[in-house]
């Protein structure tokens, strides 16, 4: 074997690639721009962090009378409990004692896939008249807004509160699929991984191993 | 907890118990050990039977012509800029979940066995391999539909990986069954029509559709004898920690993104903000 008679005989050597990387979003520099806004300067004085994120997100600063709308829509979406897949998850994950950045990933994983679920099915609805809803976390998140003078806006009743709570982000601007899951991932990000560090490492037995049940069925067994 | 709303879940996959442990309806010590390698206990895993032992071999053939880990390779090289930071498990996870794309992994390899199937069907199963009209009207409905995985080659004429396979398999039982046999016929078809030659992937699901398996299991047991190609990557990459990796120095980035702007809230308040955003306009208009 002579490595001469690989190396420059394949289409990584032999083709021409760029020489740069490209930034499409932040300008690197001491003074970084996001989508072209001075982040320190200008930003961080004049925006909500919520609104930064929508900036990040759409290319484009949110109309000022979605800012409050989107504070209120990433609260009512934050609250990812330990009944959910990524909220059991970060228990498992605090009780196996990962360290932050596995379990840091592990939450940011589960609640990708519970996003991009919950966003199949919300994008999937068919289109229908804002229905009247006796859900009591719908009438409150309705509430919030009404305080703030957003009186206007339809919510998605038919599938709960967080059904409402993307209904209100997609009419603030976040329309794509990828804009929605990305906005539901960083809402629930910090209530979940909250929920990792309170567990105690390593005691396993103050776990519900037994929550849900699993049967096993032999499939040889299924076979006779 | 007896809640109605919390179904018992079935799994075939394993129970542990006192003595010994049930893994995929085998007896892991009585029946396993020292019988089964590791491609075998990750058939078992996808449901699959046991396997004999020349489907092992040839999972283990597959995992061979795979076996393309130049670190340039683009998930390779996610693999390894995750890694660089220390941990390996980290970069070996992110690199695996590169294969959630439209193009490789697990979603195409399931959808090209399925195509495949699909024009086996149309075909009446082997024995419509022969009827040319037949064929070509199937491979016509599917590829004027959607892009069919394992066709197409990038950056190079051939896939120097389907070559070798195609020569491995040329003298042996295996290159003359049925999936086999037909792949072929439709690369025939598709590189005198279209120009279009195989890929490894085609390569691989064709041979795990010959082995039996589903379409599904064919596109997981693709992931799984991928992962030499992110075990070295990774494992590699943590123990380096390159820097070169952690930040490429300022000059290897261009920005496209969006001009230097003010923003509204800015512009009203007329401010500091307002200066600098219109000195950095100024900068980069006169560079």
């Amino acid at each position: 074997m002579r490595l001469e008679d690989f190396v420059g005989k394949n289409p990584f050597d032999r083709a021409a690639w760029p020489e740069q990387i490209t930034a499409k979003v932040v300008q690197p520099g001491a003074a970084p721009r996001l989508c072209g806004y001075d982040l320190h300067r200008d930003l961080a004085r004049n925006y909500r962090w919520s609104e930064t994120v929508s900036l990040a997100l759409t290319g484009e600063l949110p109309e000022p009378r979605w800012a409050p709308a989107l504070e209120i829509a990433l609260i009512f979406l934050s609250s990812v409990t330990v009944v959910e897949a990524p909220g059991h998850a970060a228990v498992l994950a605090g009780f196996c004692g990962t360290i932050n950045s596995a379990a840091t990933g592990i939450v940011a994983i589960a609640l990708a896939e519970q996003a991009r679920a919950f966003v199949e099915r919300y994008r999937a609805l068919p289109r229908a008249e804002v229905s009247a809803s006796d859900d009591p976390g719908i009438a409150e998140l309705r509430a919030r807004l009404g305080e703030q003078g957003l009186h206007d806006l339809a919510l998605e009743t038919r599938l709960g509160v967080p059904g409402a709570a993307v209904s209100l982000l997609s009419q603030c601007g976040l329309s794509t699929a990828a804009q929605l899951e990305a906005a539901w991932v960083m809402a629930r990000l910090p209530v979940a991984l909250a929920e990792a560090w309170a567990q105690p490492p390593g005691q396993f037995a103050r776990y519900p191993t037994q929550l849900p049940r699993f049967a096993y069925h032999h499939p040889r067994q299924e076979r006779t | 907890m007896n809640d109605p709303r919390c179904p018992v879940i079935s799994t075939r996959v394993a129970q542990m118990g006192e003595r010994d442990h049930l893994f995929a309806g085998h007896e892991v010590f009585a029946e396993l050990l020292g019988k089964e390698s590791l491609s075998s206990l990750l058939a078992l895993s996808a449901g699959l039977p046991r396997l004999s032992r020349g489907d092992v071999t040839m999972l283990d053939d597959l995992a061979t012509v795979l076996m393309l880990c130049d670190q340039r390779i683009w998930p390779v090289k996610l693999t390894r800029l995750v890694a660089s930071y220390g941990n390996a498990l980290h970069g070996f996870s992110a690199g695996n979940l590169m294969h959630a794309n439209l193009f490789i992994g697990a979603g195409p390899c399931q959808r090209g066995a399925e195509l495949l199937q699909e024009l086996m069907n149309r075909l009446g199963g082997p024995g419509g391999l022969e009827d040319q009209r037949r064929l070509e009207a199937g491979i016509e409905a599917i590829v004027s539909r959607e892009r069919w995985p394992g066709f197409g080659v990038p950056f190079r004429v051939t896939d120097e990986r389907m070559d070798a396979l195609k020569a491995h398999l040329a003298e042996s039982e295996r290159g003359q069954r049925p999936y086999w046999r037909l792949f072929l016929r439709v690369e025939e078809y598709l590189l005198r029509v279209r120009k279009t030659g195989t890929n490894i992937l085609g390569g691989v699901y064709t041979a795990m559709l010959d082995m039996r398996f589903t379409p599904p299991q064919a596109g997981w047991m693709l992931v799984m004898i991928l992962q030499g190609n992110f075990s070295g990557a990774a494992f590699e990459g943590a123990q380096q920690q390159a820097s070169a990796l952690q930040e490429l120095p300022a000059s290897a980035c261009k920005y496209e993104g969006p001009a230097a702007r003010v923003s509204p809230r800015a512009r009203l308040s007329g401010g500091e903000a307002t200066r600098a955003g219109q000195g950095a306009v100024r900068e980069r208009t006169t560079k």
